[in-house]
């Protein structure tokens, strides 16, 4: 009876978790508005990832529009800080930016630069295309692949005070919120 | 001359061995109780009947010392009829039940050696069989037959009673598995409801369980794909599957432990219906009357 009883408990306590909704992705919208990063905004994508030192640190740059509201965005600046002790840049790729990104179908080759310099990376990325002015509510403006130096962890962040969204008249979308990517080499 | 003194010893104390003691028999019954005398019954002993009872109907219980009360009448009827012992019988009854109450005194010392009151219900010649029985067992030389043919009609003294079913064993039938005990107390409408009912009540416990379980697996999957995936189609489409999965936890959840307090409660009141319902001893084997001892005044 008494171990019926230890069962009885036992079960009851271990299937009567309610577990929280916590859903949690940096390029969604909803879950962004849920912790208080309004769009339009630009984010990394993973939020963090733990790696070894031999490991190649992958991080993707977004920039997270309304869904119900399409800005005909055209390009972006971002400047993005890091811990150049702990990671140093590998290599850089263009993302998706809408329609006309390299991935695309149409194949068509935005204008994508960058400058790195001690810890500060600045992307310059220009949605070229004349036929298609807007985009998507989430768009991937660059790709940036770290190779670690050491182990520790880093943060990599958006410095907005210099980052920029542009329309295709080249007048400024507001940045509203920023959300940084955790990285830690073990 | 001790040639001769011995057999006459001997011879002596077996004639003083044998010699059956008189007895003297007072019978006070309210109706016609014996075919016969109760002397035909104890062909080796020496009775004798006298049909003045009066000076015994007084209650006994009311002397100061019932044992020694009536140690000089006893002396006096003894020596006036030469007999050891008097055995005085009363006995009283209506249609259903009867009493009877036996005496037995010594005359040498006067004093009760021993008594019975009995009281029980009407049986075929229970009266004469409950005499032969008080009578035998005064002077030890009771039938069994007279004692079998007591135990074939009238039930056992409760006390005596060994119940092989008992309210304690149908309960813990029940609390073993439900509807038991209403089954090992032959309350078999009961039995099958409460079995029926349980039996749905852990099925859906069951299918909570395992429902909730499926949910919480199916939330974990999609939530982990959901962070995982840098596509909107794809993170929108997950977390449509993750939320919807996290609803249906949580009602399993509920469902899980209200049908689980359901079937406790359950479970919890079959045992003590069970206890209820269990099988006990009749209570009206005996049958309500003015039962008292008898007595004349």
């Amino acid at each position: 009876m008494r171990l019926v009883s230890i069962f009885l408990i036992t079960f009851f306590l271990s299937n009567c978790t309610v577990y929280d909704n916590n859903l949690d992705n940096p390029n969604d919208n909803e879950a962004n508005e849920e912790l208080g990063v309004f769009p339009p905004s630009v984010v990394f994508f993973p939020k963090e990832q733990t790696k070894t030192v031999s490991d190649t640190v992958s991080v993707g740059a977004y920039a997270v529009f309304s869904d119900t509201s399409i800005v005909p965005f055209s390009g972006a600046h971002l400047n993005i800080k890091y811990d150049n002790s702990l990671l140093e840049i590998d290599s850089i790729a263009p993302g998706w930016i809408g329609p006309g990104s390299i991935t695309d179908s149409n194949k068509t080759t935005p204008l994508f630069t960058y400058v790195e310099d001690q810890g500060i990376l600045d992307i310059y990325a220009y949605y070229l295309s004349t036929s298609d002015i807007s985009i998507d509510s989430l768009t991937h403006i660059a790709e940036i692949w770290f190779k670690p130096k050491s182990v520790g962890s880093s943060i990599v962040s958006y410095d907005t005070s210099e980052c920029q969204l542009i329309k295709f008249d080249e007048t400024i979308i507001p940045i509203n919120g920023t959300r940084e990517a955790s990285i830690i080499i073990q | 001359m001790k040639v001769y003194l011995v057999p006459i010893l001997f011879f002596g104390l077996i004639q003083a061995k044998t010699e059956s003691p008189s007895i003297l028999i007072l019978n006070e019954y309210d109706s016609k109780v014996v075919d016969g005398s109760i002397s035909n019954y104890f062909p080796s002993k020496n009775f004798i009947n006298s049909e003045d009872t009066s000076p015994f109907l007084g209650s006994l219980d009311s002397l100061v010392n019932p044992a020694s009360g009536r140690m000089s009448l006893i002396r006096k009827l003894g020596s006036d009829f030469d007999v050891d012992y008097i055995l005085f019988h009363q006995i009283e009854g209506d249609n259903n039940r009867f009493l009877l109450e036996g005496q037995m005194f010594n005359t040498r010392s006067g004093g009760l050696i021993k008594r019975r009151v009995v009281d029980v219900t009407s049986y075929y010649k229970g009266k004469i069989n409950e005499l032969k029985l008080w009578v035998g067992d005064a002077l030890r030389e009771v039938d069994k037959d007279w004692v079998n043919q007591r135990k074939s009609i009238l039930y056992n003294e409760p006390s005596e009673i060994i119940q092989d079913k008992t309210p304690e064993g149908a309960m813990a039938r029940s609390l073993l598995l439900p509807g038991w005990g209403q089954f090992y107390s032959d309350a078999y409408n009961s039995g099958v409801a409460i079995s029926s009912l349980e039996s749905i009540l852990l099925t859906s416990v069951l299918v909570s369980y395992m429902s909730y379980n499926k949910s919480v697996k199916n939330f974990k999957t999609y939530s982990k794909l959901y962070e995982e995936s840098s596509e909107q189609v794809e993170f929108d489409e997950y977390r449509s599957l993750s939320n919807r999965e996290w609803e249906k936890h949580k009602q399993y959840n509920s469902a899980l432990i209200y049908t689980s307090i359901a079937s406790g409660s359950l479970w919890f009141a079959n045992g003590i219906h069970a206890y209820i319902v269990g099988p006990r001893p009749k209570k009206d084997i005996i049958q309500k009357w003015n039962a008292k001892v008898p007595s004349a005044n």
